[in-house]
């Protein structure tokens, strides 16, 4: 069979840049998720929209939707694991609880994607991955997070905490300051993480629950302002 | 003077380089819970993939209570739990061509391949571990602030609060174990970090950092972040906290006629594709890791 040749010549092609069509994180593969919250755990945090005060925010958990990771079947149902995680007293946080303008990028959902090595890389919107070399370096926006989950419980989508889980967060901290005093009077670094857990039991103590009043509290304050200062 | 012999004369007697005959590993978190005593292992069972642990509340869970002499006693309720775990294949897979495997001088070649699945495995099992470790309802540690001695001590009564007893163990990632070196540089008194020494290494294996107030610390950067990736979630645990199981596939002949004994963990086999003059290294391993029991467990939530 005769060959039919381009009048003139074979005309040649420009090749992708390999190294420009591979983008990807230099990190390992994670999970899909989906954020829970529980009832049971909460933080004390700086409010991000007014420095200085401290409010409480759910310390959230994540039911990771991989086969036989915490009772998630052999095809990624999730059912058992959502069931073993209830009793538990997780619930689920619903995607559409993270709306355009809680968001960093203003698209809607918590869950963002990117390539890695080894499959996809999942995370939040508050997070954001950089490529520096070999290296991943990963940017969170910590304050839109804070602001998002504070929104979560002032509408009401987290219930607020019990006060025997706030309770508990303050003695928590008061049995901290307790050990540390005794070594700080020997000890210079002691001193300081003293001064440390003083300043943390003093914040959980006038931490307030977003969306709620704070109710008066001289008392409680008081307390706290002596406790800061008897070291 | 001429004719004199130099190197960048002999380019047809000289390579331009050559591979040492020592092959050393590239770097990677090796550190391995699977065998570590607070994890409790379980074989699968044929019927499902499910594997239903049983809790009853025998042995002093109820408490005898004083009746009067001539009254009568109620029934008290038993109480009884049970945990899930659902196993589900794991695997990975290499292939190598018979040129790259026939000219391999350093021992990068089929059969070093199959052995290495064995790491794999290992490591797979201990991210699953630590991926549900970070779980636990009961958490110590701030949000953004370095892991210290007190995050570990907070923890420890966490667990003792709620009659955990040993073996206990903590997975903490690398920087919260730098972070707790550096918090126990300020402790002085009773305080005893026992280090890692060879012979506990022999014993405990890589990862282990040594030994704080009787709870053995592994450190390893698979432990997972929290707070949308501003902190790390180690943990601390006790015998029950956390299960894994583990499958044991029926005797299965592979390709070229290799017999896998039923009651291996790992099964790796060899696919021969003859056309291509290529071979498939095939792991395979069947395991489900879950939280059992709840209380027996406390995550460490600190900064990354």
């Amino acid at each position: 069979m005769a060959t039919v040749l381009p009048p003139r010549g074979i005309t040649g092609t420009v090749p992708s840049n390999p190294h420009v069509a591979v983008r990807r994180l230099n990190t390992d593969r994670t999970p899909n998720f989906e954020l829970q919250w529980n009832h049971v755990r909460w933080d004390v945090v700086e409010d991000p929209d007014e420095p200085g005060a401290f409010i409480f925010l759910p310390s959230l958990g994540k039911l990771k939707i991989e086969p036989g990771l915490g009772a998630v079947d052999k095809n990624g149902g999730t059912a058992l694991a959502r069931s073993a995680r209830a009793e538990r007293g997780w619930t689920t946080i619903d995607l559409r609880h993270a709306t355009a303008s809680d968001t960093p990028d203003g698209q809607v959902g918590y869950l963002r994607t990117w390539p890695g090595r080894g499959g996809l890389v999942h995370g939040t919107p508050w997070e954001s991955p950089r490529q520096v070399g070999n290296r991943t370096i990963w940017s969170v926006d910590l304050a839109g997070y804070r602001r998002w989950l504070k929104r979560l419980v002032t509408d009401g989508v987290i219930p607020a905490p019990d006060p025997a889980v706030t309770d508990t967060l303050v003695e928590v901290a008061t049995q901290r300051v307790e050990r540390s005093r005794g070594r700080a009077l020997a000890n210079p670094h002691a001193a300081e993480l003293l001064r440390q857990s003083e300043e943390k039991l003093a914040a959980i103590k006038a931490a307030t629950i977003p969306g709620q009043t704070p109710a008066p509290k001289p008392a409680r304050r008081s307390r706290a302002r002596k406790e800061s200062t008897d070291g | 003077m001429a004719n004199e012999i130099y190197y960048s004369g002999l380019g047809d007697v000289r390579a331009s380089e050559i591979l040492d005959r020592e092959l050393h590993l590239l770097l990677a978190d090796r550190a391995s819970l699977r065998n570590h005593e607070a994890v409790m292992t379980f074989d699968a069972q044929p019927g499902s993939s499910v594997l239903s642990i049983p809790f009853a509340g025998f042995d002093g869970y109820d408490l005898m209570a004083a009746v009067a002499e001539n009254a009568s006693t109620s029934n008290t309720a038993f109480t009884d739990a049970s945990a899930t775990l659902t196993i589900a294949r794991q695997a990975l897979q290499y292939q190598m061509s018979d040129l790259a495997n026939m000219t391999d001088s350093v021992g990068v070649n089929v059969p070093r391949l199959a052995l290495s699945m064995v790491g794999s495995a290992e490591m797979r099992a201990t991210e699953m571990i630590l991926n549900v470790a970070d779980d636990f309802t009961s958490t110590v540690g701030s949000t953004g602030v370095d892991m210290s001695v007190d995050d570990f001590f907070d923890a420890q009564f966490t667990l003792t609060l709620a009659n955990v007893t040993g073996p206990i163990a903590s997975a903490l990632h690398t920087r919260q174990v730098t972070d707790l070196q550096n918090s126990l540089r300020a402790e002085g008194g009773a305080i005893q970090f026992i280090p890692a020494t060879q012979d506990m290494l022999s014993v405990k294996g890589v990862g282990f950092v040594g030994m704080l107030n009787g709870v053995d610390i592994y450190a390893s950067s698979h432990v997972p972040t929290a707070n949308t990736g501003a902190d790390r979630a180690g943990s601390m645990f006790g015998r029950g906290a956390i299960g894994i199981v583990e499958g044991n596939p029926l005797p299965i002949v592979g390709a070229g006629g290799f017999v896998f004994p039923a009651g291996r963990k790992i099964m790796v086999e060899f696919e021969r594709d003859a056309g291509g003059a290529l071979t498939k290294v095939v792991g395979n391993y069947y395991a489900g890791v879950a939280i059992m029991q709840d209380g027996l467990g406390v995550s460490i939530i600190t900064d990354a």
